[in-house]
């Protein structure tokens, strides 16, 4: 049985926001909600915190309904820590008041020792929150939420306030301890990258709809659609046409044949690692930049149709700004077909 | 297994004991229907003045009528109307420049002077217009003491218009330079500096960037400063200028009470016309720093030459609005103190003593009414800026814009409201200090509201919210984590509500129980009878007291 259950969760304010979000989170298992800002994912979110009431659907959280059309469990009575961007420590309480905010009188004090000790901060409790650096105020925020034993733990761009280096370090320790501890998370940001390394699942969200939901994997190499490609980033769209030996592109036959009929037009999703560049004074392109990225180089080779394609080349090859190329894609491994927004299989 | 820096392994620890702290409960939280009943409560106590004018006037409507219809009416209208015009000019004139010169320049020892130009905001408009009144009459202080100079017999008469404009310039001016400043302080210098590298000379810079992105600050003091002279009795009393708040206590002192209550009622649509209009001129662009990123401190204009004139004009200022009232004040009470030693001699002293102690009773009652009326209406204001900071919505914005509307109930209409109601409806509650108190909540309940929803926004609504995760009634979180952290900011509110219950003259008059003297009613009945001496004690007296609150929020903000 899944620990948070969300069927067709409906949010307007004004617009919609949400509009029809489903997904199940299990036990144990921490769920990356990614999307623009305006997608809807912080919403979804507290409408699981119950800050928000639901328009319409359904929420269970542990197998309790917590909200639907008709109820609306307030916030207190649902066992989901939250963890804001901002942490909201509250500051005029020390950090042992803090994490214990939300525990009873009994066993408190011990309670809290352990909460610190797991999140690494021991014998820190008598210190104020503004004596803390922004990762110990993190810690502090992570160990308040977990404290109560959450069924759920809420974590809105928890990240976004730390600075590059610390962030790296933070993403990891948090997961680790998220692990350690078996607890069930949901969280919400607009970094592809910390959704791909913190999520067991993530779900890519557009406009207060899931995109596609599945594994970093699947979701990174098997985009739905072309919003999802797009996304994740670093994404170029080549046009093609399907033939029956495969798909005619500026680079090339691809020899792919998904199930269309022949003549329909299609694009094809191919990152920088799925171009293969030569140089050659006859070939389809012309290398229109190059940018050095410490371990390799990317070029962008524009071809003679105006379709624009990056590839990623070790510093073994060095081409100039306008050197001629030919310019094909990498057969190792099969490559995302759109026809229209979404994809088609082959 | 992971091990940390002190070699333990980390885990989440299972707890030993039952730390289950989600209980349940009813499923509408009781705090917010509390919320929503008090501030119905509230609302409806707004509503009874405006109501019982509304019903006043239409039953004896043709007295109203006869009232309303006089050309003397029109005349009012239009002295109100040309007062509040030209001092709302006047001092968005005075303040802007003062406001600059104290903020942007390198004025010398412009933080002293900053907190000088605010403090004639402390002087009540009754006791600014009788010391005006004694120094610049044809035969008061200033004639008798240039006329061995100068040998004027009878200096020009400033009654009417000249005096009221005056006075009133120099006593309502901090509104607006108060919030001018404010604005300036906030103002992100890359604004100047951008303007700057476009080309603009340092004046054109302040013509093209700074006024316009003053603007809203100038119209927020100005509409201030315009309540202010349309609510305000003392001055144009004493300066025998017909606005309507003259109009109506003499319409009431004798016994006209349709005509009053209609005079009243036209002087709350008037007031209700500026407020509206000033609502839909907001709004409309946003002024607010929109850059991200720290803000650097601005780097003062260098004033040169002009350093000389800036200080002859900020000076200037300070003597008028506070130097020679303050003197003018102490020169009265010790007038007063020896005037008594000469004509009593031998028991003068006593006789000084025992006139002093004939404050202590008024001062007693000021204090505690102004507290008490302080107290309640910052209690009475809470569930109004919770809702509208917490809970915005249809519901909560016309509770907060109904208490900002009861800005256009002045203390006069208000007095006349209860006392009609009074007399009629509530006959046990009439000339008792409940009722006195009622009027001053409906009096300063914007101020009140406006200080907790300001204080109320500082803080993070996540903070509310993560709260009630940690498994926290409403109720809870709002005594534990809210008011912990809203506290200071909101006594900072009460102590300005309390200063202007100090200051409140009409409705204490109209209102206040049989026997009941307070320090402003003294200054008021000495002022009438033109014993200016006897006036000068309750009335430094006054101001001492309305400062104290203040004071003490001032030492504890260096504290912290």
């Amino acid at each position: 049985m899944s620990t948070v259950t969300c069927r067709h969760l409906q949010k307007s304010f004004d617009v919609p926001v949400v509009a029809g979000v489903s997904f199940d989170v299990q036990p144990g298992q921490i769920l990356a909600l990614l999307g623009p800002s305006g997608c809807g994912k912080t919403t979804t979110l507290r409408l699981i915190a119950g800050f928000e009431q639901l328009d319409g659907g359904l929420i269970e959280i542990d197998g309790q309904v917590v909200a639907d059309g008709r109820t609306h469990i307030p916030p207190e009575r649902r066992r989901a820590g939250i963890v804001f961007q901002d942490y909201a420590i509250f500051p005029h309480l020390s950090v042992a008041e803090n994490v214990g905010f939300g525990l009873e009188k009994r066993g408190r004090a011990e309670r809290v020792a352990e909460m610190l000790d797991f999140v690494g901060l021991p014998g820190l409790g008598e210190r104020m929150p503004h004596e803390l650096s922004g990762g110990q105020q993190q810690r502090v925020a992570l160990a308040r939420a977990l404290a109560p034993q959450p069924v759920v733990l809420l974590l809105d761009e928890p990240f976004s306030n730390l600075d590059a280096a610390l962030r790296a370090e933070m993403r990891r320790e948090v997961r680790q301890l998220l692990k350690r501890g078996g607890v069930t998370a949901v969280f919400v940001t607009h970094d592809q990258e910390e959704a791909l390394f913190m999520g067991d699942a993530v779900a890519v969200m557009n406009r207060g709809r899931i995109e596609q939901i599945g594994t970093p994997e699947t979701i990174f190499h098997r985009p739905k659609t072309r919003f999802v490609a797009d996304f994740l980033g670093n994404t170029d769209f080549v046009p093609g046409v399907a033939t029956p030996a495969g798909i005619e592109t500026p680079l090339g036959l691809l020899p792919q044949t998904p199930d269309l009929p022949p003549g329909t037009a299609v694009t094809i999703a191919a990152r920088p690692d799925d171009v293969r560049l030569v140089e050659d004074g006859a070939g389809n392109g012309r290398v229109t930049n190059r940018r050095f990225i410490g371990i390799a180089f990317i070029y962008e080779v524009t071809l003679a149709d105006g379709t624009v394609v990056h590839s990623w080349q070790s510093h073994q090859t060095q081409l100039a700004e306008g050197t001629a190329v030919q310019a094909t894609f990498d057969d190792a491994h099969s490559l995302v077909v759109f026809a229209g927004e979404t994809a088609v299989g082959g | 297994m992971a091990v940390n820096e002190l070699g333990r392994v980390r885990t989440l620890p299972q707890p030993r004991i039952n730390i289950q702290s989600w209980r349940h409960g009813r499923h509408l939280s009781p705090f917010y229907l509390l919320l929503i009943s008090s501030a119905v409560l509230v609302s409806a106590l707004i509503l009874l003045a405006p109501a019982y004018l509304l019903l006043r006037t239409a039953t004896g409507w043709q007295n109203a009528a006869d009232t309303l219809l006089r050309v003397q009416t029109w005349q009012v209208l239009g002295n109100t109307l040309w007062l509040a015009l030209t001092v709302t000019t006047a001092t968005a004139v005075l303040a802007v420049p003062l406001a600059w010169l104290t903020t942007c320049t390198d004025l010398p020892g412009k933080r002293i002077w900053a907190i000088l130009l605010a403090l004639p905001l402390v002087i009540p408009s009754y006791v600014a217009a009788f010391l005006f009144v004694s120094m610049m009459t044809p035969k008061g202080l200033l004639q008798q003491l240039t006329y061995p100079l100068l040998g004027i017999e009878r200096f020009p008469n400033v009654y009417g218009f000249p005096g009221a404009f005056f006075v009133l310039t120099i006593i309502s001016y901090p509104f607006t330079f108060l919030t001018v400043r404010a604005a300036l302080r906030r103002m992100d210098p890359a604004l100047v500096e951008a303007a700057r590298s476009l080309g603009l000379s340092p004046r054109r810079a302040f013509f093209r960037v700074t006024l316009p992105y003053l603007r809203p600050s100038i119209l927020a003091g100005s509409l201030l400063v315009a309540l202010y002279v349309l609510r305000d009795f003392g001055v144009v009393t004493l300066l025998q200028y017909s606005t309507f708040t003259r109009i109506i206590y003499n319409r009431y002192t004798a016994y006209k009470l349709d005509a009053a209550a209609a005079l009243a009622l036209v002087l709350v649509v008037v007031t209700a016309v500026i407020l509206y209009f000033e609502y839909k001129s907001r709004g409309r662009a946003r002024y607010e720093r929109i850059s991200i990123g720290a803000a650097r401190r601005m780097r003062p204009t260098p004033l040169g030459v002009w350093r000389i004139p800036a200080l002859a004009f900020v000076s200037g200022v300070v003597v008028a609005a506070l130097i020679i009232p303050t003197g003018g004040l102490l020169y009265w009470f010790w007038r007063g103190w020896n005037q008594d030693f000469g004509m009593k001699e031998l028991g003068a002293a006593q006789s000084n003593l025992a006139s002093l102690s004939t404050l202590v009773q008024p001062a007693v009652n000021s204090f505690t009414a102004s507290l008490a009326g302080a107290g309640l209406a910052m209690l009475l204001a809470l569930p109004i800026a919770i809702l509208a900071v917490r809970r915005p919505g249809k519901i909560s914005a016309f509770f907060e814009r109904l208490t900002y509307a009861s800005y256009a109930l002045p203390g006069i209409v208000v007095a006349l409201a209860f006392v009609f109601f009074g007399i009629n409806y509530a006959r046990p509650l009439y000339q008792t200090l409940p009722m006195l108190l009622l009027a001053y909540v409906i009096l300063f309940l914007p101020q009140a509201v406006g200080a907790q929803r300001s204080s109320l926004l500082q803080l993070s609504a996540g903070l509310e919210e993560a709260a009630r995760s940690l498994g926290k009634r409403p109720f809870t979180v709002f005594t534990r984590i809210t008011l912990p952290l809203v506290k200071p900011g909101m006594l900072a509110g009460g102590a300005l509500v309390f200063l202007t219950c100090m200051k409140e003259l009409p409705a204490t008059l109209i209102l206040s129980p049989i026997g009941f003297n307070t320090l402003a009613m003294q200054v008021w009945a000495n002022i009438s009878e033109a014993f200016f001496a006897r006036a000068a004690a309750p009335a430094l007296l006054l101001l001492l007291l309305s400062s104290i609150p203040l004071a003490w929020m001032t030492l504890r903000e260096r504290e912290l």
